[in-house]
């Protein structure tokens, strides 16, 4: 019970970082991120999933997030932090080893 | 006021340089891995069709040497030395269509993923905005997808290690214990159990390679609980 509870959550987490990294590698500026309209559906996710987990990745400080303006709208935008991609890094890491012993 | 415009511009270039490089060098080695994966169940789908055919052939066999039964006049056969073949082909022909299945639905994902891939690289410099308003495929789905089919290919291991017990001891009685035909023994029966002692050692072999796969990917497996662990305790149990 406890490692599907590891497992989904991950799941998730990761989806999120590599949702905003894909995002970002086109990125020249700094503060650009992604918008959380467009996380949400490119990752695929309810948006109260995706706010709770948001919010838990902006406080364990693996993305961070700003307004902007957008016409009369603000919009809120993500982008990771070096912790968040070292912890993707590793994710990813970690996978590819098992590709080394097939 | 130039000179600062002409330096941003030559950190906005680095920058994105640098996040691409990063992040590519993290994809092509997610696109290895996957690749990888793909030839292991390639190979585990190749399995039960070679399973299949010994079995078909040693029903064929078995059925003409049934028949010819009053002919050649062989000692009485056991139920087991008749329907094994049998029940092995129907039960190893399930196996293998459930993991032809499991290879169809995820070469299809990995297709669609290796598309976005190479429109990226083609592109080479911005996937447009758009693309993030619907669901993207990402490495994170694969590498779950991965680790969710091991699961079920652990099960129908233990299928298949079963069968391949079952094969080996029919295999041991039906050809090389006590054989049901009388000496001098038929070339068509050494023929055949010439056959069946060759797949043997292939069986071996592919049980041997699965039994080191099975191993090294739980000892990975329990790597990647514990990095779960860390990160779920940092996002819901810190503070």
């Amino acid at each position: 019970m406890g490692k599907k509870k590891y497992r989904t959550a991950n799941i998730i987490i990761q989806t999120i970082l590599e949702g905003i990294i894909r995002a970002e590698r086109n990125r020249a500026n700094e503060k650009k991120g992604i918008v959380k309209s467009h996380l949400i559906d490119y990752c695929n996710l309810k948006t109260s999933t995706a706010e709770k987990y948001l919010s838990k990745l902006v406080n364990a400080g693996y993305i961070d997030s700003y307004e902007e303006s957008w016409g009369e709208r603000t919009i809120n935008i993500y982008r990771t932090t070096e912790k968040g991609r070292e912890r993707y890094e590793w994710f990813v890491k970690i996978n590819t080893e098992m590709g080394e012993e097939i | 006021m130039t000179i600062n415009l002409a330096e941003k511009q030559k950190n906005n270039k680095n920058n994105l340089e640098r996040n691409s490089s990063w992040y590519l060098k993290l994809e092509e080695s997610g696109i290895n891995y996957i690749n990888k994966y793909k030839y292991y169940l390639i190979l585990s789908a190749l399995l039960p069709i070679f399973l299949i055919i010994i079995q078909i052939i040693n029903s064929a066999f078995i059925s003409l040497i049934e028949k010819s039964r009053s002919l050649i006049g062989f000692k009485f056969m056991l139920n087991f030395e008749i329907h094994a073949p049998r029940f092995k082909l129907i039960t190893i022909s399930i196996i293998g269509l459930v993991k032809f299945i499991y290879l169809f639905n995820w070469n299809r994902k990995l297709i669609e993923y290796q598309k976005q891939y190479k429109d990226f690289m083609k592109n080479n410099k911005s996937m447009k905005e758009e693309a993030f308003s619907k669901e993207g495929f990402l490495l994170t789905k694969l590498f779950y997808d991965i680790i969710s089919q091991m699961k079920i290919s652990k099960g129908i291991f233990i299928l298949i290690n079963i069968f391949c017990f079952v094969y080996f001891f029919w295999n041991f009685v039906f050809f090389l214990g006590c054989p049901p035909i009388p000496h001098p023994l038929p070339s068509s029966f050494c023929i055949i159990g010439l056959f069946n002692f060759i797949s043997t050692v292939i069986l071996i072999a592919y049980l041997i390679f699965e039994w080191r796969h099975f191993y090294c990917w739980n000892k990975k497996l329990k790597k990647l609980s514990e990095f779960e662990k860390k990160i779920y305790s940092e996002l819901f149990q810190s503070g």
